[in-house]
This record gives structure tokens, C-alpha cells and sequence, in this order.
């Protein structure tokens, strides 16, 4: 199947009116995402079948890696996370029950991924690079026939929300993204992150309210600015 | 409720995560109050600000060289027999199972560990149990509580054959203070056995007690009656270089009668 996309290019915040809209064909040949014969593809990967594994990945890497990215802020280290989680599936898939959700199960082993490469990050020091300084990435547009204005909004809108989620703490942001952005229940996401409900919804509430008192924040500063 | 009960309850009510209660309870305020409701819509926008978290769309390069990557350390990874072992222990991943054997199957995982595991307990419990074994048949019984003291009685047969002892006491359980003393008289016990009437040639050169000839020659000589066999007496002092060796014959007089009768 070959769908047609229209993107945008994200610039840095300072350049942001340079944002061109690009009209470019994205090859996307994807496998069908039928139950079933996911099922029975993880049943032959189960069993060595390696072209199997393969086209699990394939039915899963956008996930992982959309999950990964926004766990972690930036693709290279999306990438590496990525390629560890592959790694594990293939290593634990034996131990996968078909009455599992596979998703489900996927994230459970994403977030641990996440968390391992995060704290091996601050283990070493090294800088982190936050949400929206990945210099020009690609951001998908809801509407395609949009305006360049509107373009422009949503991209800012995207750079607002990165930013406001690597204030969070990890399992704050795990459980946002797992809530909100993924469409999963709490029960599902207290099940992939290892706790209860009522821990998870206290998390959500907090993430919630930070990334409201970060919103009002940014309005404030950019009220200050456009004054003369 | 009061605002600043509702305002805990916004953030998870903007997201439809409260249960139909309280839902309904923060609906009902919200109506009423204006400062609540500005709030709960700043909320609402927050979720769906999160909503529209979306990465940034990466090139089928992208995901290709992922691919490439993972199946590459696939194919690296370990072969021989220990790697087929391990792939073969993994359990089966489609036999659904009742919950209590999947629960001890969840126990007992990765399998090849416990395997190895139980391997080494067994291996080692057979072999302490060999040397405890190896170890008891070494310890001589010790005459009496005085583990110094060691009574043996032999016929004549025996005594003519270097290193057979019988014990004339049942063995004593022994006692731990006495380890020491024990290896000491299994030592002894296990040399060859001197006896004053057996034939020189039966005689180790090496013995302690025959290095002196003269010695040797002074043990005193038994005149055993025929078919009696003599009462022989070993005493072992602390000193493992010296033993006592008493012979006697089961019918003769006290020693002080002899004494005095000459």
C-alpha cells in the first residue's frame, strides 16, 4: 500500500516562520495489521522463524519507535532504544502467552528499555537532549490542506507539548503518553508499568496539572515578548 | 464539594478518568462554577495538547537500518550446543496451560539455570556423601572411653598376618574431643602388627618398634597352649611413638602370685 503525506519540516524556535510545507510521496508498504496473522507470525517467530520476526518488526517499529522517541526526546537515542527492544522481543517471545495482548506487552518492554537507556544516561552524565531540539525533524500535519499559518501553530503546539513533557519525571511521562497519547486504559497502563491504578491515575493527574502550569508558563513569557 | 475538592479532581476529570460518581459530581460544579470551569477547560486543552504528541516521521531508512541492525545481532548471536540448549529450554509459547503448572513453569524460569543448578547440588551431594562414607570405614573402634587405649585380641593366625586387628569391644560412638587422638590410633592401627612370636620375615624393617633389635628381642615370648589363643593387649599412650604391647594367656595366675611364689 503507498500512501501520499504531506509533512512539515521543523526548524529551530528562532527560524520558526522559515518552516516550509513539503509535498513529498512517503513509500509506506506496510503488511496488513490483521489480528490474526499477527498471531500467527509471532507464533512462527516464537518458534526461530526469523523472516516471521521480521515482519513482526515491521507490523510493530512504528509504534516502538514513536514510543521510544517520545520517551526519550530525540532519535538516535530512539533508534538504539528501538533496536534493544527488537532484541528483548526476540529473546523473551517464548515466554510471550498468546492470551496477551501483544501491544501491550511490546510497551511493557519499550518503557523498561526506556527507563534502562535514561538512567544509564544519567549515570554517565551526559547532556540530555529534550523534546524539540531535534533541528529539523519532520512533523506529520493533521490537515493536509492546511495553511502555512496553521502549519506554523501546529508546529509550535509540538514543540510546546516536547518541552512540556521532558519536565516530567519518567514514570509521569510513561504514564501520559501510555493514557493519553497511546489511547490505553489505566488498568493497562498500571498493568505494563507494574503498579496499581490508583498510582497511575495519581501519576496522570500530576503530569496533567504540570503540563498545564508549563502551558500558562509559555503563554505568560510569550504575552511578555510580543509586548512592545 | 468545595473548588478545592474539585480542582484535585479536574485533571483526571478532564481526561474521563474518574469513575461515573465523581464525574458526575464535577460535572454538576462545574455548571455552577465559573473559576472551575476556566480551569477544567485549560485541562482539557492540556489533553489534548498531550493527544497530539506526535514524533516526528521518520524515513523507511530509518526503520530499515533498525531492522537490518537487529537482525544482524540475531545472527551473530551464539551458536553450538549450549545456544540450541538454551533456545530448546525456552518454553513452548502457544500450549495454553492451566494456571497452577504455568505458575511453577514461571518459578522455575530460565530453566537452563535451575537445570545446572540441581545439576551441581546433586554432584556435590554424591560426592560428600562418598567421602563421608570413605571417611567412616578409616576409624577404628577405640577400646573404652579412653580413646588412648586400644584392646585388640588376635589369634594366632592373625597375628602371624601383619596388619589384621579385631576389635574385642564394640565401637564406641565417638567423640568430637577425640578426633584427634582417633586419626592418630587409625594410623597405628592400619600399620602392621608386631607380634613377638611371628617370624622375623613378617617383621617391617621400617617399624618404629624394631628398630632397636635388642628391643625387639626383649618382648616377652607367650607360650600359648595348644588350641587357647593369647590375650593380647595394646596401649597406645599420648605419645604416638610409644606403645605398650601386653601379651598374657587367657588361664594364667595373677602376675603377683607368680611374683611371690619365686
Amino acid at each position: 500500500m503507498k500512501s501520499g503525506r504531506r509533512i512539515i519540516l521543523n526548524v529551530p524556535s528562532g527560524t520558526a516562520d522559515m518552516a516550509l510545507a513539503l509535498e513529498m510521496p512517503l513509500l509506506v508498504d506496510r503488511p496488513t495489521s490483521d489480528q490474526s496473522s499477527l498471531s500467527r507470525l509471532i507464533e512462527r517467530a516464537a518458534n526461530g522463524d526469523k523472516a516471521a520476526f521480521e515482519q513482526v518488526m515491521m507490523h510493530s517499529e512504528q509504534r516502538v519507535m514513536a514510543m521510544t522517541w517520545r520517551m526519550l526526546g530525540n532519535e538516535a537515542d530512539a533508534r538504539d532504544a528501538s533496536q534493544e527492544v527488537f532484541l528483548r522481543v526476540y529473546k523473551y517471545l517464548g515466554r510471550f502467552r498468546p492470551d496477551q495482548d501483544f501491544f501491550a506487552w511490546l510497551y511493557g518492554i519499550t518503557v523498561n528499555v526506556c527507563r534502562d537507556i535514561l538512567k544509564k544516561r544519567q549515570s554517565h552524565n551526559s547532556r540530555f537532549v529534550s523534546f524539540g531540539e531535534d533541528a529539523g525533524a519532520a512533523y506529520e500535519v493533521a490537515d493536509e490542506h492546511a495553511d502555512a499559518e496553521a502549519v506554523l501553530v501546529q508546529t509550535q503546539q509540538h514543540e510546546l507539548i516536547g518541552k512540556a513533557m521532558g519536565t516530567l519525571p519518567f514514570k509521569e511521562r510513561a504514564s501520559i503518553v501510555l493514557r493519553d497519547v497511546e489511547g490505553l486504559s489505566t488498568d493497562e497502563v498500571a498493568r505494563i508499568m507494574k503498579s496499581s491504578a490508583t498510582t497511575v491515575r495519581s501519576q496522570i493527574s500530576s503530569a496533567r496539572k504540570k503540563i498545564r502550569i508549563y502551558c500558562q508558563q509559555h503563554e505568560a513569557e510569550v504575552a511578555r515578548a510580543s509586548r512592545p | 464539594m468545595n473548588c478545592k475538592q474539585i480542582d484535585e479532581l479536574l485533571p483526571l476529570y478532564a481526561g474521563r478518568d474518574l469513575d461515573e460518581k465523581r464525574a458526575r459530581l464535577v460535572s454538576e460544579h462545574v455548571q455552577i462554577c465559573s473559576a472551575c470551569a476556566l480551569v477544567a477547560g485549560e485541562y482539557r486543552d492540556a489533553v489534548e495538547l498531550a493527544q497530539h504528541f506526535a514524533p516526528p516521521v521518520f524515513s523507511g531508512n530509518v526503520y530499515a537500518s533498525v531492522r537490518r541492525q537487529v537482525m544482524q545481532q540475531i545472527e551473530d548471536e551464539p551458536k553450538g550446543w549450549y545456544a540450541r540448549l538454551r533456545r530448546a529450554s525456552r518454553p513452548a509459547a502457544w500450549v495454553p496451560a492451566p494456571l497452577l503448572p504455568q505458575m511453577f513453569a514461571n518459578w522455575f524460569r530460565p530453566r537452563i539455570t535451575w537445570a545446572v543448578a540441581s545439576a551441581l547440588v546433586v554432584t556435590f551431594a554424591v560426592f560428600a556423601f562418598y567421602l563421608a562414607l570413605n571417611r567412616s570405614a578409616d576409624v577404628r573402634p577405640v577400646a573404652g572411653n579412653n580413646p588412648a587405649v586400644n584392646l585388640t585380641e588376635q589369634t594366632p593366625e592373625a597375628m602371624a598376618t601383619p596388619g589384621t586387628t579385631q576389635p574385642v569391644n564394640p565401637p564406641s560412638p565417638l567423640q568430637p574431643g577425640v578426633e584427634k587422638r582417633r586419626r592418630i590410633h587409625s594410623v597405628v592401627n592400619r600399620s602392621p602388627l608386631l607380634v613377638a612370636n611371628a617370624p622375623k620375615s613378617s617383621r617391617p624393617d621400617n617399624s618404629p618398634e624394631f628398630r632397636d633389635p635388642e628391643a625387639a628381642n626383649s618382648l616377652p615370648a607367650v607360650d600359648a597352649a595348644p588350641g587357647e589363643s593369647p590375650l593380647r593387649v595394646e596401649i597406645q599412650t599420648r605419645n604416638p611413638n610409644i606403645r605398650i604391647i601386653w601379651f598374657t594367656q587367657p588361664n594364667s595366675k595373677p602376675a603377683l602370685q607368680n611374683s611371690k611364689g619365686t
